[in-house]
């Protein structure tokens, strides 16, 4: 039996295990990543996409932290698109498909070759806790590992279970066994836990598909970068996705099945998420729908197998075959893999600081579909802020907490910890207050602080930050003072921009295309003009009004996000709260004011008396 | 009866509400035993709660106010008003008893004199001063004590928060005092009692400001924001789903919020009635009896009233109260062409008040008959202005018939007029001419709207509503354009506003309205 001695182990080579151990090593930290299978690391097991609204801007958060998930897909790619181009700059987002496996092992090849870490096939069933600290893993091959922190990431497999209609297996992801004995071993040392459920669709060949009666869906031509430091535009392969729809006859085919789905014979007891509901949930709840939109997707370049996105099932085999079969172009449809729901255990994350630390076991942090989300991209958030603060931890130092008003991982975990988990949560950027604040093309400079304080960036990307900065500094002043030129206005084209209007003018205006004005800009002005500073200053300049509006309240906010409360206050013993925020504020124990005031049954009066309690007790 | 006289003889506090007391604009003419009663001044807590806490702010460092004593009639109200620099609040509403500011003013003194709207008076009253160090809060303070009248006590408060305050919560004023030191630990208990009891009180003080009407009125505007945000939201987070947006629809949806809103917002412009009282003006020609009427309305003598034409040469005015309406009556002088400079000033004045009233009293003299100069002054008199005829000196003529007939055809172009027959001299047709001022006031032809309908009669009600108002405005073009982060930050924000009317509506709101009215997800 091994005994070895690490600073971090982390448990599971999911997309949140992965940021957290390569954080870690990154930090300086002997790191070992302990998982059930080296080759499932970094599996996109359910859509072969990462971002979208909302998550593709924590994927350039994670980047601006030091992460891997922007620059992985950077190069894994096979289709980007810009989601909601003309809706606003606070609500685009990026959007690619991913090749699945080079995505595996361009993550997996990464963490081999990085200094400090390990990586090792095993499974954690316990913990050593000593002093209400962590000490140790012990793995189902009786090793024992001694560790100062641990990151908890099981994803879906603690006491995972599968559905498929009547069947069942105890499973984290089909054909691969759930991890047992954890989940007891948590209860003991005083967790709790719950039960969610989430699901996924059927895959199939390539080959069996009519593409001739879908529609086809193409990237755009340019594919930008997640990451904000490798800046601008990636060269990869554009391969199509397709959007096919659901019929009545469909419909039919499922209404007819509906007690033979597990999910609505009780079978299973998990929670779903109504975000990304299963294909038998939107026809029994939108029966008045007479079609539903699904998208083909491509699993990879290596491979024929495609993802049916929007059909996502737990029915039995014989039904999915049924209904696939009766979509058009699906007529001879070969599946490869069907569509199967999974039940697994999760930690309510209101039993987690803001760090993600568990409260009652010191050391101990938890990221990811553990913490009740769901999707890589909210799993590798939390993950990256697990690594830094298990770092921050051995360091005897204080823990990095992303506020509301720096980024959507800040909302993300303030969230979690805050309010708990009832179903599995997705990030929406309507979550966010300030979200004219928290845009993709800002990711960088609103993380820049923490990223330089802790020492996430190498000099590279340290220097391309400082020129950045100092090149939108020097646009959104030069918009102040250049006039648009005869040949500017001539590319515009558009009549109420008037001669001898400046640049700021053009760029406030209401129907300003941001990349109509980088081209006119770059041919010019500037040839080596940076697209990604040109943006963000051009948003700023057009947006100022909005910004300076949203900052009153964000400073506002923030006097609540810095009234510290104490660790040791007694609810018990102050006097006059509501009951019901009583209770809610001994379960969560909130950090701040700020967090108090959002947790749920804390009302203002409420606050008056803890920011009373807060002035008696700093006597 | 001796007593009933004597008791209208009696200094102001003593009166009821009908009297309630008069002043004239600049003059000098009224006498008033004001009995100052000096209650044990609170601020003994101040000086002798010792300083056992730094003196620590954390949120309170604006200007609070509100009515310390009971509503109802009494003697005298008291009105107090904390927040650091608040005294310079009192430079420009308070004016001493020799009409000049208060040069330099200083902690713990009583001064007496004038609250000031704008060049009005609307009180004379006691103000006493808190330094710092002597208030209860521990903040800049201090207090007015006024007639108790629940009008001129609402007039004065909104002067306040017209010049920065804002109103109290139930509380606030001990809850300062504790976080600013000047109460110790061991009555921090009581405080909390104090909080705990005064948010079920702000309860019931936030139900009684909102009738039944107006919260139906904004929550079903808030229902519309909330569904077309939820609408917007939906497209921003779920770009690819297949939900077309109607941009038609969501268009006529703003255009209905934006013109509800509208209408809330002019309810409070009818709602100043019942918040500072009904101006208005007597007018006519000189010598027709104003200042008699104004007397007789008054129930006092106090208008200089002779036969000289041209007598009240200022204005004068008073606060009476006709069934249960304040109301602010002007006397002006006459309308005639004069060449006496300070004549001329008086009509202009008159001139300019009835423009800023509500109601005007066209007096005429029945006796001598609707002359071609009164047909030209009402024909001066806006439209739509409220007019009531007096046909005063009644008892001069055997019948009023022919010559009611005579001014109801002059004036069938008007649809708001009344006319009432009166003898001031004899106070004769004074009951008349109160029903004849209500129905007036009530049965316009939006009556209907104004009494069953919503009406905003709280001042930070309205300023939300406002706000609320512009980010509707300000939301059009961007929805219409699709701009959506832009049109559901102004959504939002109305949307909070509204909330902080009637109970917020959350995130989490929004989110749930998403799933349980699209198809959404994959």
């Amino acid at each position: 039996m091994l005994n070895r001695d690490f600073d971090v182990v982390v448990i599971g080579g999911g997309h949140a295990g992965c940021e957290a151990a390569a954080i870690c090593a990154k930090s300086g930290r002997k790191t070992i990543l302990i998982t059930q299978n080296l080759d499932m690391i970094a599996r996109l097991s359910c859509n072969p996409s990462i971002g979208g609204i909302a998550k593709g801007h924590i994927v350039s958060e994670i980047d601006a932290l030091g992460g891997l998930m922007a620059k992985i897909i950077d190069k894994t790619m096979i289709q980007f698109r810009m989601l909601n181009t003309k809706k606003g700059p606070a609500v685009q987002a990026k959007r690619a498909q991913a090749d699945k496996l080079d995505y595996h092992v361009l993550i997996k090849k990464t963490l081999e070759n990085m200094n400090n870490l390990y990586l090792f096939q095993d499974t954690v069933v316990d913990f050593v806790i000593e002093n209400g600290t962590i000490a140790a893993v012990i793995t189902e091959r009786g090793n024992r590992i001694s560790c100062k922190a641990c990151v908890l990431t099981t994803g879906t497999f603690m006491e995972g279970k599968i559905h498929i209609g009547e069947f069942h297996a105890t499973s984290g992801r089909l054909g691969e066994p759930a991890a047992l004995g954890l989940s007891v071993n948590l209860v003991k040392c005083g967790l709790e836990l719950g039960r969610l459920k989430t699901g996924t669709p059927a895959r199939v060949a390539k080959r069996s598909i009519d593409f001739t009666k879908l529609q086809a869906q193409i990237g755009d031509e340019n594919m930008f970068s997640f990451s904000n430091f490798s800046g601008g535009l990636v060269d990869r392969p554009n391969c199509p996705c397709y959007i096919g729809y659901t019929n009545s006859k469909t419909h039919e085919i499922i209404r007819k099945n509906f007690h033979r789905s597990p999910l609505f014979s009780g079978k299973i007891k998990g929670v779903g998420p109504r975000y990304c509901p299963s294909i038998e949930d939107k026809v029994k709840k939108f029966g008045e729908k007479e079609r539903h939109q699904i998208f083909i997707e491509p699993e990879g370049l290596y491979t024929d197998e495609i993802y049916l996105n929007g059909l996502s099932s737990s029915l039995p085999e014989d039904v999915q075959r049924e209904f696939l079969t009766s979509i058009e172009g699906f007529e001879n449809l070969e599946v490869l893999r069907p569509g199967y729901a999974v039940e697994y255990d999760f930690i309510n994350p209101i039993q987690l600081n803001p760090s993600l630390e568990t409260k009652i076991i010191k050391g101990l942090f938890v990221a990811g579909q553990t913490n009740g989300t769901s999707g890589y991209e909210e799993a590798a958030g939390q993950g990256i802020v697990a690594g830094i603060n298990a770092n921050l931890y051995i360091a005897n130092e204080p823990p990095l907490i992303i506020r509301r008003d720096e980024g959507y991982i800040g909302v993300l975990i303030d969230d979690l910890v805050t309010k708990g988990v009832k179903e599995p949560y997705r990030m929406f950027t309507s979550r966010a207050e300030y979200r004219l604040k928290l845009r993709q093309d800002n990711a960088d400079i609103r993380l820049a602080g923490y990223a330089k304080k802790y020492g996430l960036l190498d000099e590279t990307a340290l220097n391309t930050f400082n020129e950045r900065i100092n090149d939108i500094d020097r646009l959104k002043k030069l918009f102040f003072e250049i006039k648009l030129s005869g040949d500017e206005l001539d590319d515009i084209n558009q009549p109420e921009i008037k001669k001898g209007s400046f640049w700021y003018q053009y760029l406030k205006n209401p129907n300003i295309d941001f990349i109509k004005a980088y081209g006119i800009f770059k041919k010019h002005r500037d040839k080596l003009i940076n697209q990604n500073n040109f943006l963000t200053a051009a948003i700023e300049v057009k947006y100022q009004g909005y910004i300076e509006r949203q900052s009153k309240f964000i400073i506002r906010d923030k006097k609540m996000e810095e009234s510290a409360l104490p660790e040791n206050i007694d609810y018990d013993k102050i006097y006059g709260i509501s009951i019901e925020g009583r209770e809610n504020l001994k379960q969560v124990r909130p950090k701040s004011l700020g967090q108090a005031s959002r947790i749920l049954g804390v009302t203002p009066s409420d606050i008056s008396i803890l920011s009373m309690h807060i002035i008696t007790h700093r006597k | 009866m001796g007593r009933r006289i004597l008791r209208e003889k009696n200094p102001p506090h003593m009166c009821h509400f009908k009297n309630c007391h008069f002043r004239g604009a600049n003059s000098p003419r009224f006498t008033l035993t004001y009995y100052v009663i000096f209650r044990k001044m609170r601020s003994s807590l101040g000086t002798s709660g010792k300083s056992c806490m730094k003196q620590e702010r954390l949120y309170y460092e604006d200007v609070i106010c509100s009515k310390a004593t009971p509503s109802g009639a009494s003697a005298i109200a008291v009105i107090r008003v904390s927040g650091d620099n608040c005294w310079s609040i009192i430079d420009k509403i308070f004016l001493r008893k020799n009409r000049k500011k208060i040069e330099n003013i200083k902690s713990h003194k009583v001064y007496y004199g004038f609250i000031m709207d704008g060049k009005d008076a609307i009180d004379s009253v006691v103000l006493i001063t808190f330094g710092k160090d002597k208030s209860f809060t521990g903040e800049e303070s201090f207090e007015i004590d006024c007639h108790g009248s629940e009008l001129i006590s609402q007039m004065i408060i909104n002067i306040l928060l017209k010049n920065g305050a804002r109103l109290a919560d139930p509380g606030e004023y001990s809850k300062r005092a504790f976080l600013n030191g000047k109460i110790d630990l061991s009555e921090a208990e009581a405080i909390m009692d104090v909080v705990n009891a005064s948010t079920k009180q702000s309860a019931i003080v936030a139900s009684r400001q909102l009738n039944g009407a107006v919260r139906d009125e904004i929550n079903r505007i808030k229902d519309s924001v909330s569904t077309l945000l939820t609408a917007v939201e939906a497209l921003i987070d779920y770009p690819e789903e297949d939900i077309s947006p109607d941009v038609e629809e969501w268009m006529e949806s703003l255009a209905l919020i934006n013109s509800n809103l509208e209408s809330l917002l002019l309810s409070f412009e009818r709602g100043r009635f019942f918040r500072e009282g009904v101006r208005a003006t007597l007018i006519g020609k000189t010598n027709s009896g104003k200042s008699t009427i104004f007397n007789s309305l008054l129930n006092e003598d106090k208008a200089i009233v002779s036969d000289i034409h041209g007598t009240t040469r200022d204005y004068l005015d008073a606060i009476i109260n006709i069934k249960g309406f304040g109301v602010r009556l002007y006397d002006t002088a006459g309308l005639r062409y004069t060449t006496d400079p300070v004549e001329m000033e008086g009509t202009k004045r008159a001139v300019d008040l009835s423009q800023n009233s509500d109601v005007i009293l066209y007096v005429l003299d029945a006796s001598l008959g609707l002359s071609e100069e009164d047909k030209k002054n009402i024909m001066e008199i806006d439209k739509n202005k409220n007019l009531i005829v007096i046909l005063n000196k009644i008892d001069l003529i055997k019948s009023a018939s022919a010559l009611t007939d005579e001014i109801t055809d002059f004036l069938s172009i008007r649809k708001n007029f009344k006319i009432s027959e009166m003898s001031a001299k004899n106070r004769t047709g004074i009951e008349l001419f109160n029903n004849n001022f209500i129905s007036l006031l009530t049965n316009r032809q939006d009556a209907g709207i104004e009494h069953e309908s919503a009406v905003i009669t709280n001042e930070r009600h309205k300023n939300l509503l406002d706000k609320a108002h512009k980010n509707i405005i300000n939301s059009f073009p961007y929805l219409r354009d699709g701009i959506l982060d832009i049109a559901a930050f102004e959504l939002r924000e109305s949307l909070d506003r509204l909330g902080e009317i009637t109970g917020e509506v959350t995130r989490e709101d929004i989110i749930n309205k998403i799933f349980s009215n699209f198809c959404v997800g994959k």
